[in-house]
């Protein structure tokens, strides 16, 4: 009987905690599942979203041949292909909704849709640019100024690192002029302007005049001389 | 006897449970302190350095992504080039000149024109060395 008791006593012992450790690892662990589960469910759409804003491009450029599911196109750079999607929206240059039949070699669009892994693109939406005349896009130049007009706003620049061409550079009020100074961008006026200074600007062409520019924008690299007070006599 | 056995069997039940008891508090402390430890615990981040040429201009646009499509029209444009260099970006609507940061960083803000977009970004050292680049992004609200 004492051998019965001992045996009670060693399993309930054994037995219990296991019990109740078991119970409650297999709660604890549901709980973990269910959690897991949500959580990568959650982190696959943020993924998913990610992912497809990621492969979201618009591509601009010039149509060079056409089918009946694909365009090519000539980018800035090369020649690519658009591939049509199923509900494609087309868009014509007065804002019109258009069908993919009136789309013509020599528009230039603007093919929005997504990446494939193929690098082509699946468009979604066709927007054609009406035709513009562009105008010219600024210069940007790096130089020296040679000379400096007093009576007028008037600067020569050059040589510079776009070529060995002097601009004949005209300011206007609308002109944005600016100096570094400690690593900051202060603005200034014309008359800090000096020549061989080194300066960074922005011009457009005249209409007028093709040798002459507009500047946008001057930022003057090199300090203006400091003022230097004349020998009394 | 019977007495003996109900006995060995509260003894039994009683030793039984003060045992399990003792295991769960010890689980149930274990259990909640993983947490406050795990934020104890450093965490070990990995800082690329960057190999750079010394004086060498150059170029990297972070943000936006080239022929990128965005549904604001206002977009920010972060980048990196050589420490306070002169960066100067011209687009439809603007230019705007910045100067790196100490680590080569700039970043600016400008506002976008309906459709295609091209804005050209130039990087310049002291001498004129210059590093460009030109991004086309449209800017676009249409849902697809």
């Amino acid at each position: 009987m004492k051998k019965k008791v001992i045996l009670f006593i060693f399993f309930a012992l054994l037995i219990l905690p296991k019990t109740t450790s078991a119970i409650e690892g297999t709660v604890s662990g549901e709980k973990i599942d269910t959690l897991r589960e949500e959580i990568k469910k959650k982190v696959e759409e943020k993924l998913k979203t990610i992912m497809s804003q990621q492969r979201k491009r618009g591509w601009v450029g010039t149509i060079k041949e056409k089918t009946e599911v694909s365009l090519k196109l000539k980018t800035k750079d090369k020649i690519r292909t658009t591939t049509i999607s199923e509900n494609i929206q087309i868009v014509g240059p007065k804002r019109q909704k258009i069908n993919f039949e009136n789309l013509e070699i020599g528009q230039q669009i603007i093919a929005m849709g997504y990446l494939q892994p193929d690098n082509n693109l699946e468009a979604k939406r066709i927007v054609v640019l009406p035709e513009k005349k562009r105008s010219e896009p600024p210069e940007i130049i790096f130089g020296t100024i040679n000379d400096r007009s007093e009576r007028e706003q008037v600067l020569a620049i050059g040589p510079t690192k776009n070529g060995n061409q002097e601009y004949e550079v005209l300011l206007d009020e609308k002109t944005h002029l600016f100096q570094r100074t400690n690593g900051k961008v202060e603005k200034i006026n014309y008359k800090n302007l000096q020549a061989e200074q080194k300066i960074i600007a922005v011009l457009k062409p005249t209409k007028s005049n093709g040798s002459s520019f507009n500047a946008k924008l001057i930022l003057l690299l090199s300090p203006s001389p400091t003022p230097t007070l004349a020998p009394e006599e | 006897m019977k007495k003996e056995l109900t006995l060995a069997i509260l003894v039994g039940l009683v030793l039984g449970f003060t045992i399990t008891g003792l295991i769960w508090t010890k689980k149930r402390g274990k259990s909640t302190s993983t947490p406050s430890q795990k934020n104890v615990t450093p965490t070990v981040t990995q800082t690329v350095k960057k190999t750079e040429k010394a004086n060498q201009i150059f170029l990297n646009i972070k943000e936006p992504k080239n022929e990128s499509i965005i549904s604001q029209e206002k977009l920010t444009i972060k980048g990196n080039t050589l420490v306070n260099a002169t960066v100067v970006l011209v687009w439809e609507e603007g230019e705007n000149i910045l100067v790196a940061d100490k680590d080569g960083n700039f970043q600016t803000e400008i506002t976008l024109v309906g459709g295609e977009n091209e804005i050209e970004i130039s990087a310049y050292d002291e001498d004129g060395n210059q590093a460009n680049e030109i991004l086309t992004i449209t800017y676009s609200t249409a849902k697809f």
